[in-house]
């Protein structure tokens, strides 16, 4: 996968006729002419726009109605970046060009394969790959049905990944899950797509007992990877279960953990598969109350080494963290202490956080 | 624009586009088209794909005033698949030399 070198990422607002430019070493195009294609886009009532040059860039503008977001980036980049701009993430996520950060909301257009749309080359079997892979992603609207806020750290190791991320809002409950596959990459993905699949007819009513439904979520995974006998290809989950009327929680997990930030203090509930696997992962119940945060984060987050790749971050560690992050925990305090805490140590994992507030 | 392009061209629309259109434009005719002005803005854009509404367009410069403007339904067909047929039509059309019309 070639690495993301962008070389323009802003916004411009339309009512102000003002540029803000977060990365400007462009060779394509100048600042003066974005804000002109700018007023361009909002005077046609473009929605979005891709402008392609002879080399390997694109510049891409989508047009959110009271502003206009763009970057520039390479070509071999162009689906995932694009699904970042049309998220609407905060520009300064992208600073540092080893991360990859992505967030994505389904493209009903993305539906139709016919025989001309066979990729010619690697990098676009990798673009369209990971483009169908995204598909099955929900934006973050759908989880603010159930919670006042809801933010999403999402951050392969190599894309597409081998995290998720799903929410199903029933009338009373609402199920909030991110899921970890085995490895990362493209493998890493194709066992997601799987898992997201089965996740999404699993529940397609709400659970009873989530600690039971999770137990044989994993009986019918393993099932339907019958001919995988190591038990290589696999997926740790954690699930939420909310009840709206009570604001109630369940959580459960097989190797993936929670943390509450309440007024009184931040708590883990760990999961470990190991004991899904012996029956013995028991579920954890909890109230909780409007302001309270959630956050379920994949093992890529906790087993990030230090600026001195030294020391993992660790449970403790991120509890610390957010202890010491300002109130409310945003995603963008969090990619702070994240960053300072690793330094330029490289990122090993897939690294996915969701943060819901209720 | 020579006969043998604009049959080559609608024989990519018909195989591959039925319910879109391909069509060659010269810039001279540029006026009214709702990428008129954004070829100006960008002069050096090879490529240009843009979505409004219900449409998406495709508009790829052939020469320096001879371009192919793709326009489909949005939910017909995915830009993956516009880009190809706008890519071995291009090259297609880039076999015989197009020279802009006298008029």
């Amino acid at each position: 996968m070639a690495s993301e070198a962008l070389k323009i990422l802003g916004t411009y607002a339309i009512e102000e006729r003002q540029q803000n430019l977060s990365i400007d070493d462009s060779e394509n195009i100048s600042s003066v002419q974005i804000s002109n294609i700018c007023d361009e886009i909002s005077s046609k009532n473009i929605d979005n726009l891709t402008l392609e040059f002879d080399a390997d860039s694109f510049i891409y503008f989508n047009n959110f109605g009271n502003k206009i977001r763009f970057l520039e980036g390479k070509k071999t980049d162009y689906a995932r970046l694009k699904q970042l701009v049309n998220s609407d993430l905060d520009g300064t996520i992208f600073r540092n060009s080893n991360q990859k950060s992505t967030e994505s909301k389904t493209d009903s257009d993305s539906n139709v394969v016919t025989e001309m749309a066979t990729p010619n080359s690697s990098s676009d079997i990798e673009n369209e790959s990971i483009h169908i892979h995204n598909t099955l992603f929900q934006s973050l609207t759908h989880f603010k049905k159930a919670y006042s806020e809801a933010d999403l750290f999402f951050q392969p190791f190599e894309a597409p990944g081998g995290d998720f991320f799903w929410i199903k809002d029933y009338q009373y409950k609402s199920l909030a899950v991110v899921g970890d596959c085995t490895g990362h990459g493209m493998q890493g993905a194709m066992i997601a797509m799987s898992a997201m699949t089965l996740l999404k007819q699993f529940f397609k009513l709400p659970p009873t007992n989530i600690k039971e439904s999770i137990y044989e979520y994993h009986e019918q995974f393993k099932s339907l990877m019958e001919e995988e006998q190591s038990g290589q290809f696999d997926v740790e989950l954690g699930v939420i279960l909310l009840d709206k009327r009570t604001n109630e929680i369940s959580y459960m997990g097989s190797g993936i953990n929670m943390i509450l930030k309440n007024a009184d203090a931040v708590t883990a509930y760990t999961t470990r598969k190991a004991k899904l696997i012996s029956k013995k992962q028991e579920s954890y119940s909890m109230k909780v109350e409007a302001g309270d945060q959630l956050f379920i984060l994949s093992d890529g987050i906790t087993d990030q080494f230090d600026a001195d790749d030294n020391k993992k971050l660790g449970t403790k560690g991120i509890i610390k963290m957010i202890e010491d992050m300002p109130d409310p925990v945003t995603k963008i305090d969090f990619i702070e202490s994240l960053n300072r805490f690793r330094g330029s140590t490289k990122q090993m994992d897939d690294q996915t956080m969701l943060m819901l507030t209720i | 624009m020579q006969q043998h392009h604009l049959s080559i061209t609608a024989q990519y629309n018909a195989q591959y586009l039925p319910e879109g259109k391909c069509e060659l434009v010269e810039s001279k005719y540029f006026q009214d088209k709702i990428y008129s002005k954004l070829f100006d803005l960008a002069s050096n854009t090879e490529q240009m794909i843009l979505e409004q509404g219900e449409k998406t367009y495709l508009i790829s410069r052939i020469t320096p005033t001879v371009y192919l403007e793709i326009v489909a339904n949005r939910k017909a067909y995915n830009i993956g698949i516009l880009k190809n047929v706008s890519k071995k039509l291009t090259e297609e059309l880039r076999k015989n030399p197009l020279s802009p019309s006298n008029d």
